[in-house]
């Protein structure tokens, strides 16, 4: 019976558990996020090490006397619009998970959430008002200025724009 | 291993992985002469054959917090011995692929295979 109660509470699921969040607070908007853009640069990076195993395909071509044109053709049909507007989402997944993580760790360790008090009306969480929520924004402005700079590299430098 | 175990592993591959991913995405933009500079073939060789340990510590931290992150994910949303049992195999078994596929390309550029 127990057991069965725990799994309820459990199994929210990604539409309730995840998704749902409009009605939560901001932490909950962030652990979202980080649930998204972790399997989102998980799924990226098993496709990246297929992607550079591409490189050491054509260094064994090299070796052999040939060209390395496996991996100049692979780079040439992913300059476009398309791939880098990919990479570009994936550099903000990236560095938002990165600094989301550190807050993460930091607060999990009893940093940055405030200290604990007697609970009283209408008994708030002291530490949905520590510095972990600053930190919390201040991440996100980050976030968006480095991907700023990604778009710059990818874009600018990248593809000439 | 106990659960809050792996977790303190997820955590120390967590930093590990910014500070080793701080240096990739410097090499990529302006400590590799630009993006457009960074992806030629020579660019890639140079960076492969100077840093392949460095590259294989990042895929030593990589593998373990992505497949652990995509079973804490799975073990999250749904819960029971069988189930929880079947995801740690799995991830296990794809994490070690991808392992073994991304350390044939380190291992190429060093010139031991």
């Amino acid at each position: 019976m127990e057991e069965k109660a725990l799994e309820r509470r459990n199994m929210a699921g990604v539409y309730g558990g995840w998704l749902k969040f409009w009605n939560r607070n901001f932490e909950r908007w962030l652990y979202t996020m980080h649930r998204i853009t972790g399997v989102g640069v998980g799924i990226y990076f098993v496709i990246h090490i297929w992607e550079t195993s591409n490189a050491a395909t054509a260094f064994i071509d090299l070796r052999v006397g040939g060209s390395p044109i496996v991996w100049s053709s692979l780079m040439d049909l992913l300059r476009n619009v398309f791939a880098h507007t990919g990479l570009l989402l994936v550099a903000l997944a990236a560095v938002f998970h990165s600094l989301n993580g550190v807050r993460l760790l930091l607060s999990e360790q009893g940093f940055l959430v405030g200290k604990a008090k007697m609970p009283t009306y209408p008994l708030l969480p002291v530490s949905l008002k520590g510095a972990q929520r600053s930190l919390g924004v201040a991440l996100v402005v980050a976030s968006f200025l480095l991907t700023a700079y990604a778009f710059y590299q990818l874009f600018i430098v990248g593809l000439g724009w | 291993m106990k659960e809050s175990q792996v977790m303190i592993i997820q955590y120390l591959t967590g930093v590990g992985i910014i500070l080793l991913g701080a240096l990739h995405f410097a090499l990529l933009t302006f400590a590799g002469g630009g993006y457009d500079n960074a992806l030629t073939f020579v660019s890639v060789m140079g960076v492969y054959t100077s840093l392949g340990l460095v590259f294989e510590l990042f895929l030593v931290f990589l593998t373990f917090h992505v497949f652990n992150g995509f079973r804490k994910v799975l073990i999250e949303l749904h819960q029971g011995p069988t189930y929880e049992r079947t995801v740690t195999w799995i991830v296990v078994l794809a994490g070690a692929a991808t392992f073994v596929w991304g350390t044939r390309t380190v291992l190429i550029f060093l010139g031991v295979l």
